[in-house]
C-alpha cells in the first residue's frame, strides 16, 4: 500500500508529531493554511493535488470538512481517506464528548493558528493600525460577540510555554477568559496507521466526497459519477 | 458622487461614508438608491477579502458601517405609515448551538428597511422556538442563520420540527451562512441557501411577490 499525505500546514507540528509517534514516512504535501478562509479555493486546490497524485493507493487527508471545503472532491487517482470531523479543532480535541458545547463560545488557538498569515493576533494589530485602538476594540467586540473563552490547545506537538504568554496577552486585549486544554494527535495516528474505522470516510477511486460523508456514520459516496 | 461614495465604502472610510450618505439623502436620494450604492461598495470589500487584501476585521468594519447607515432615520421603513404595509413576515434566528449573529443582524436590518416585519429570536435558538413563533405570527418566511459546521445539523432539526408541526407548506425557508451550498441546503431541506444578506433579501422579496 502506498500512501500520500495531503495536510494543512496549520497542522504541520501535529502531523510531524504523529509521524514520529507512528514511524510513518509517507510523503506529505503541505497546503497553504490561508486556504481555509476560502472553501471554494481550498476545494479547487485540493482537487488539483488529487488529480496530480498518480501512483498511490491512498491519499490521506489531514483535514476535516473545513467549511465544506472538502465536499465535492473526486477520487480521480486513488482512494481518499478523510477524517469525519468538522475541522481541525475537533481533530485535535478528539475524544471529548463536550466538543460542541466547548466550541460554542470558545475561540481556539495552537502554535499553527498563531503563526498563520491571518491569525487573530495579526487581525487585531491590523485593526489597530488601520482604525485605531478604540475602533479595533469595537470591531472585535462585534466579531467575538458571545465568545467567552480563548483556548490554547496543547496538542503536545510544540513547546507550549512560548505561546501561553502570547495567548494570554491576546485574551486580555480581546476581553476573553484564557484557558489551556490538552489535545491529542490520536486521530492523525489512526489515519497514518491505516486504522480507518467509523471516524473516517473512505472514498473508493472513482467516488466523490459528499456532504453527508461527514455527517453520517457510513460513507455516502457517489460511484461512477464521472 | 456615487463613484466617490462607492470608493469610500470600499476603503471603509466610515466618517466619509456617513457624511456622504446623509448628504445624498438630504438631496432626495431614496433609501433604495443608497442600499444599491452600499451594496456595490460591500461587494468590492468582499472581493478584496477574497483576494486576501482585507482581513475578517475589515468585513466586520463593513458590517458596522452598513448597520450605521441602516440606522439613520431617513433609511428606516416607516412601519407606522397607514400607506405602507409590511411586505411580509420573517421569523429569524441563529440556530441552536451557534452564537454568531453578524450575518443575521445585517439581514434583519436590511429586511426591516425593505419593509419586512422581522421577528428576531436571537442566537442559539432551539427548533421548538422557531415553530412556536411561526404559529404565533403566521409568518411567511423563516430565516435560519449559522456559521459553525454543527449549525447544519441544527438547521435540519429545525426544518424537521417545522415539518412535524405541519407548517412546512405554510412557510418558505432560507438558510444563511458562509459554508452553505446547494448540497447542504438540499440535505437540511431548505428552499434556498445564501451566504450573502442582500442576495437573501432578494430571494425573500421574490417569494413575497408570489405570496401576494
Amino acid at each position: 500500500m502506498s500512501n500520500f499525505i495531503i495536510a494543512c500546514e496549520m497542522l504541520k507540528d501535529e502531523v510531524l508529531k504523529s509521524q514520529q509517534n507512528t514511524g510513518n514516512k509517507d510523503p506529505v504535501k503541505w497546503m497553504d493554511s490561508i486556504l481555509h478562509m476560502d472553501p471554494d479555493k481550498l476545494r479547487a486546490d485540493l482537487q488539483d493535488v488529487i488529480d496530480g497524485s498518480t501512483g498511490y493507493d491512498n491519499l490521506l487527508f489531514v483535514y476535516g470538512s473545513c467549511g465544506n471545503g472538502l465536499v465535492g472532491l473526486k477520487a480521480t487517482t486513488a482512494r481518499l481517506i478523510v477524517p469525519k470531523t468538522a475541522d481541525c479543532i475537533t481533530m485535535l480535541l478528539y475524544g471529548r464528548n463536550d466538543i460542541d458545547s466547548i466550541r460554542k463560545d470558545t475561540y481556539f488557538l495552537t502554535k499553527g493558528w498563531l503563526e498563520g498569515e491571518k491569525n487573530l493576533r495579526n487581525e487585531y494589530q491590523h485593526s489597530v493600525d488601520k482604525y485605531g485602538e478604540e475602533k479595533a476594540r469595537h470591531i472585535f467586540k462585534v466579531m467575538l460577540n458571545h465568545y467567552r473563552y480563548l483556548m490554547l490547545i496543547d496538542s503536545s506537538a510544540y513547546d507550549i510555554d512560548e505561546y501561553i504568554k502570547i495567548s494570554e496577552e491576546l485574551a486580555i486585549k480581546l476581553e476573553l477568559e484564557f484557558m489551556i486544554k490538552t489535545g491529542n494527535v490520536t486521530m492523525m495516528d489512526k489515519l497514518l496507521q491505516g486504522q480507518w474505522d467509523e471516524d473516517f470516510c473512505v472514498v473508493p477511486k472513482g467516488g466523490e466526497l459528499t456532504f453527508s460523508s461527514f455527517g453520517t456514520s457510513s460513507c455516502d459516496t457517489i460511484l461512477n459519477k464521472f | 458622487m456615487n463613484e466617490v461614495l462607492i470608493k469610500a465604502i470600499t476603503e471603509l472610510n466610515e466618517d466619509k461614508v456617513i457624511k456622504m450618505v446623509k448628504s445624498l439623502l438630504k438631496e432626495g436620494a431614496s433609501s433604495q438608491d443608497i442600499l444599491d450604492i452600499l451594496q456595490e461598495g460591500m461587494d468590492n470589500v468582499g472581493n478584496l477579502y477574497e483576494q486576501s487584501e482585507y482581513f475578517i476585521a475589515d468585513l466586520i468594519m463593513a458590517g458596522i458601517i452598513f448597520r450605521e447607515i441602516l440606522n439613520l432615520d431617513e433609511m428606516k421603513f416607516d412601519h407606522d405609515s397607514p400607506k405602507k404595509k409590511f411586505v411580509g413576515k420573517i421569523v429569524l434566528g441563529t440556530v441552536k448551538g451557534d452564537l454568531h449573529d453578524i450575518g443575521k443582524d445585517i439581514f434583519s436590518d436590511i429586511a426591516t428597511s425593505a419593509g419586512f416585519l422581522v421577528y428576531d429570536l436571537g442566537v442559539d435558538v432551539p427548533p421548538e422556538k422557531f415553530v412556536q413563533k411561526i404559529i404565533e405570527t403566521d409568518a411567511d418566511i423563516v430565516g435560519m442563520s449559522g456559521v459553525l459546521s454543527l449549525a447544519i445539523t441544527s438547521m435540519k432539526e429545525t426544518i424537521d420540527a417545522i415539518r412535524n408541526a405541519g407548517l412546512r407548506d405554510k412557510v418558505k425557508i432560507i438558510a444563511g451562512g458562509n459554508h452553505l451550498t446547494k448540497d447542504s441546503g438540499a440535505y437540511i431541506g431548505a428552499d434556498e441557501t445564501t451566504n450573502n444578506a442582500t442576495a437573501g433579501l432578494k430571494i425573500c422579496k421574490k417569494w413575497t411577490k408570489k405570496i401576494d
